[in-house]
């Protein structure tokens, strides 16, 4: 079993995390389990970490990114 | 250092804290993490992976607050490296670089170094060849050192391995080698104290204390000579000569048996685990006498230190020490309990590259010295059998026992070794102020040349005796 924490900017709908959690199901089979935070301080985007892989894509990032530089 | 969030960010990879012992960590995650390389945990805490497994690495955490359960860590792509640098003289360190002392004013080097543990090879070496002084009697002129060679200092706890060390630093810190001194899971106190006695001797700003005490985490302890010989080959690459103490390598082996148990390795003799040859010959080959650029050459003298319980020199960690390095000086218990200090046996020490450094009248005097001392030990034990004896075997007796007092010293004593041989030359004469021999020799600035004079211009130990007949029976 393994998992995938998921950071959002935002409480997702039921909706959104059945239409999430079908296509984890679909690439990775059903063993996996849906870990979700919600931490507004990343303004958008969402930050993945599955198997030791820790990926950032949060608008918080981005921003920072353009900003350095300036 | 840069911060926990930015080897994230960099590397991609997180891993999380699954299992916590007191010195070691069980991670998951992480799948691109390689053998030492430096883990930052997400609570600040630096950590080094020390074993790897297809799910799970070890991760050795090299602080006193333990990590918790499920904290995140990050991959650095960094091997472990301490700041080395002649600001560290004069100061006393953990292994990985922090100041433990609080007085005097806080000098951070600005280089750091990796800690690597190949050494360099046979073309890079050269051979020994320059004396190493002492300061003690029995061992500059019995068991005389070399500046590059390995010295085991070994003995049963509390038979003066210490003082002999001390006095040694003290001896070459005095002549301007670079003095290190490594503290490996001994007491606070103990740290304390030798840091006070360079400080009273006035030798502090020759040596770096690097202390890793009993109560700090076994990773620092473990890291702790690797460390001070990290900080040896900087100096070293600087032209500089150092001397490395290694006080004690039995402990280290005990702390690193019990990393590698926690770490799930499996156990090998005595549950050490199985690389710990490897682990200290490592320490051990770093040392010798190198050549650098311009024809210079530049050497690491280590004297490591190992333990012996009851005067047992067969342990493990003991035999094996005693095969990495070049010789051994055994300080016996039984020489301790009948008052002789040093308590240095001479005949179960070895020396293997250091009489070739000593000049061709050292040699001759420490032949002459070795042979009497073993004919004294044979009778010795004849007269307990109560024969009657006769005059020539009283001498010998008599010069033995003077022999015997001549070696005694006191911890805090030096003596150069020119004023030992002087004096041993003067004894063979039966010749025997000695007191006020030594006296005489340190107030007496123009009987000091004529001693040094004596031994620089006499080819063999015969003249020496003949000098020492004119110049002091006067």
């Amino acid at each position: 079993m393994t998992t995938v924490n998921l950071t959002l900017a935002f409480l997702p709908s039921k909706s959104l995390v059945k239409k999430l959690a079908l296509w984890f199901k679909k690439n990775f089979g059903s063993k996996v389990v849906l870990d979700i935070q919600v931490d507004p301080k990343i303004l958008g985007g969402a930050i993945l970490s599955f198997n030791g892989y820790y990926r950032d894509f949060s608008l918080k990032k981005k921003l920072e990114r353009k900003l350095k530089n300036f | 250092m840069k911060s926990f969030n930015y080897y994230l960010d960099k590397i991609g990879e997180v891993g999380f804290v699954e299992s916590v012992t007191k010195s070691t960590a069980g991670v998951v995650g992480l799948p691109g993490a390689c053998p030492n390389e430096v883990v930052l945990f997400e609570t600040g805490q630096l950590g080094q992976i020390l074993s790897l497994e297809p799910e799970k690495a070890e991760v050795l955490v090299f602080s006193e607050i333990p990590v918790k359960s499920g904290v995140r860590l990050s991959r650095t792509a960094e091997q472990l490296a301490v700041p080395v640098g002649e600001e560290l003289l004069g100061q006393v360190i953990n292994p990985l670089g922090q100041l433990l002392s609080f007085g005097g004013r806080l000098r951070r080097p600005k280089q750091w170094r990796v800690i690597k543990k190949d050494s360099p090879g046979i073309e890079k070496r050269t051979q020994v060849c320059q004396n190493l002084e002492t300061g003690v009697t029995v061992v500059d002129l019995l068991v005389p050192l070399g500046c590059g060679q390995r010295e085991l200092i070994i003995g049963d706890r509390k038979t003066g391995k210490t003082s002999l060390l001390l006095q040694t630093v003290l001896t070459q810190a005095r002549l301007g080698m670079t003095c290190i001194w490594t503290v490996i899971g001994k007491d606070k106190d103990e740290v304390a104290q030798i840091e006070d006695f360079f400080q009273k001797q006035k030798v502090k700003e020759k040596v770096v204390i690097i202390a890793a005490s009993a109560q700090e985490p076994a990773g620092l302890i473990y890291l702790a000579p690797f460390s001070a010989i990290t900080l040896a080959e900087y100096f070293r690459d600087n032209g500089q000569n150092s001397l490395v103490v290694l006080d004690d390598l039995t402990v280290h082996a005990k702390f690193y048996r019990e990393l590698a148990l926690l770490a799930n390795r499996f156990p090998g003799r005595d549950s050490y685990p199985a690389d710990i040859f490897f682990t200290h010959a490592a320490l051990m080959e770093k040392g010798g006498n190198f050549k650098i650029s311009n024809n210079k050459e530049v050497s690491i003298t280590i004297l490591p230190v190992a333990e012996t319980t009851e005067g047992d020199l067969g342990g493990y960690i003991q035999t094996n020490l005693m095969s990495m390095t070049d010789g051994h000086i055994y300080f016996d218990k039984s020489l301790f309990s009948q008052g002789r200090r040093p308590a240095v046996n001479p005949f179960l020490s070895v020396t293997r590259v250091g009489r070739q450094t000593q000049t061709a009248l050292f040699r001759e005097a420490n032949r002459e010295l070795m042979a009497f001392l073993t004919q004294y030990q044979k009778l010795e034990s004849y007269v307990h059998f109560g024969a009657e004896l006769t005059d020539e075997v009283k001498a010998t007796l008599k010069r033995g026992e003077r022999i015997i007092h001549f070696f005694d010293q006191k911890s805090s004593a030096l003596v150069p070794a020119n004023l030992s041989l002087f004096l041993l030359a003067c004894l063979w004469q039966d010749f025997w102020p000695l007191d006020e021999l030594i006296e005489r020799y340190f107030q007496n600035q123009i009987f000091r040349q004529q001693v040094e004079k004596a031994i620089t211009s006499s080819p063999n130990f015969a003249s020496l005796i003949k000098k020492v007949q004119k110049e002091s029976l006067k």
